[in-house]
């Protein structure tokens, strides 16, 4: 399959997606002017994967701040997770960040994934 | 409506007003109407506790230099929330909830870009399409001094002399304007009074500037004695789109029975499109053949 690996910006997050190394990552700040435009090629890309996944895939998020709009793509990305067998989230946040962990254990509880919190 | 969905709602409402400066008194007691459309007494100051409660009504804000974002905190239990809802309403209330939220904004014209997001992002977990939420916000948002022409709009008010005539617009001997919004996907009409008369929903005068719904039966009565019924605001959307306009004309129509007796005789009637008319006569005297001969 081939890599997405797009560099972050101060409105789009740092986006790695590589089988071979089994780096699956979004990271940095989600605030682009079309979600939808922005997120489209990862849902495509994880529909594929899910055709043929690795054993197991850890799916690494580690944002400082997402807006609304990137909230509901981020939700449809984690509720594709939810077709790939074997699939984990580590959802970083800073540790005196509560608002990015409460919002961790708001989207654990809206998909059917297994959630790891990790304060950092 | 069930508790938890009006907890859902609560919140909601809290998270929208929370935003870009918090909430204002005039929208509080936007928030308390809606309470009391559904709620009693006590049960209103116990929503009212717990929406105060989520916004931080009576809170010390502290003003900062910097435009302040929507925490991620809120964005995800936006989602949570309509997710909810989802489960729950039919996409008729869901219509009813966007109104809500739009009006809320509306109240104090606080459309700024921080609660704005957080309601287009409601409208798409809603399955509402972009095109008819922008239209239900151009409906709520208008105000008398500017020009709205769009389909599934209509307006009436008084016509005075050279003004250019809209396509989505009709005659009503009115002050002010009545706006009508047709929306497709849930094929429900909601109406809006922009003015100072008193004018009549169903019987009870309506609030300038509030949304209402206009359901099946409904009628609109203006102090000048003009009526507009469900059935004439159906007609003037449904009629934008109609390519033939039937009519029909009935002359010296005739009906004779296979065993010889006359059914109908000299029957003259014409009526154009659009017209719902009743055909009312003793019994025997023949209105079945009657409306089976114009059927036919």
């Amino acid at each position: 399959m081939e890599i997405i690996n797009l560099e972050g910006t101060e409105d789009t997050p740092k986006i790695i997606l590589d089988k071979t190394n089994k780096i699956f990552e979004i990271s940095g700040r989600s605030l682009p002017e079309d979600s939808a435009e922005f997120y489209q090629p990862i849902l495509d890309w994880l529909a594929e994967y899910a055709k043929d996944p690795l054993p197991e895939t850890i799916f690494d998020f580690k944002l400082e701040y997402f807006n609304t709009a990137s909230s509901k793509l981020i939700l449809d990305v984690l509720t594709s997770l939810e077709d790939i067998t074997n699939a984990k989230v580590h959802w970083y946040f800073y540790e005196e960040d509560e608002d990015m962990e409460e919002a961790g254990e708001e989207f654990s509880e809206l998909v059917d994934v297994e959630f790891e919190l990790m304060p950092y | 409506m069930s508790e938890e969905i009006l907890k859902a709602l609560t919140q909601l409402f809290a998270i929208i007003t929370k935003q870009d400066g918090g909430v204002t008194e005039t929208e509080r007691d936007f928030v308390i109407s809606i309470f009391k459309e559904d709620l009693d007494h006590d049960s209103i100051k116990e929503y009212l506790a717990l929406y105060d409660e989520f916004v931080g009504y009576g809170k010390e804000v502290v003003a900062t230099e910097k435009k302040k974002l929507t925490s991620v905190k809120d964005s995800v239990k936006t989602l949570a929330i309509c997710r909810k809802i989802n489960k729950t309403l039919t996409q008729k209330q869901k219509v009813v909830v966007l109104i809500k939220l739009l009006e809320l904004v509306g109240s104090d014209r606080n459309f700024s870009s921080q609660r704005m997001e957080i309601i287009n992002t409601v409208s798409e977990v809603f399955n509402i399409t972009t095109e008819e939420s922008k239209l239900v916000e151009a409906f709520i948002l208008h105000t008398s001094d500017e020009t709205l022409d769009k389909e599934d709009l209509l307006f009436a008010r008084k016509k005075t002399g050279q003004e250019v005539v809209l396509a989505h617009e009709i005659e009503a001997n009115i002050t002010g304007e009545l706006m009508f919004l047709r929306v497709r996907s849930v094929d429900m009409y909601f109406v809006r009074y922009l003015g100072h008369e008193e004018i009549l929903l169903n019987g009870f005068i309506i609030k300038p500037g509030l949304t209402y719904q206009f359901s099946h039966g409904s009628t609109i009565k203006t102090p000048s004695g003009d009526a507009l019924y469900y059935s004439d605001l159906v007609r003037h959307f449904l009629s934008e789109f109609e390519t033939v306009k039937l009519s029909f004309i009935a002359k010296d129509l005739q009906k004779k029975f296979p065993n010889g007796t006359i059914g109908l005789r000299d029957i003259n009637i014409s009526e154009g499109p659009g017209k719902l008319i009743g055909i009312m006569g003793a019994s025997g005297a023949g209105k079945p053949p009657c409306s089976m001969c114009l059927q036919a």
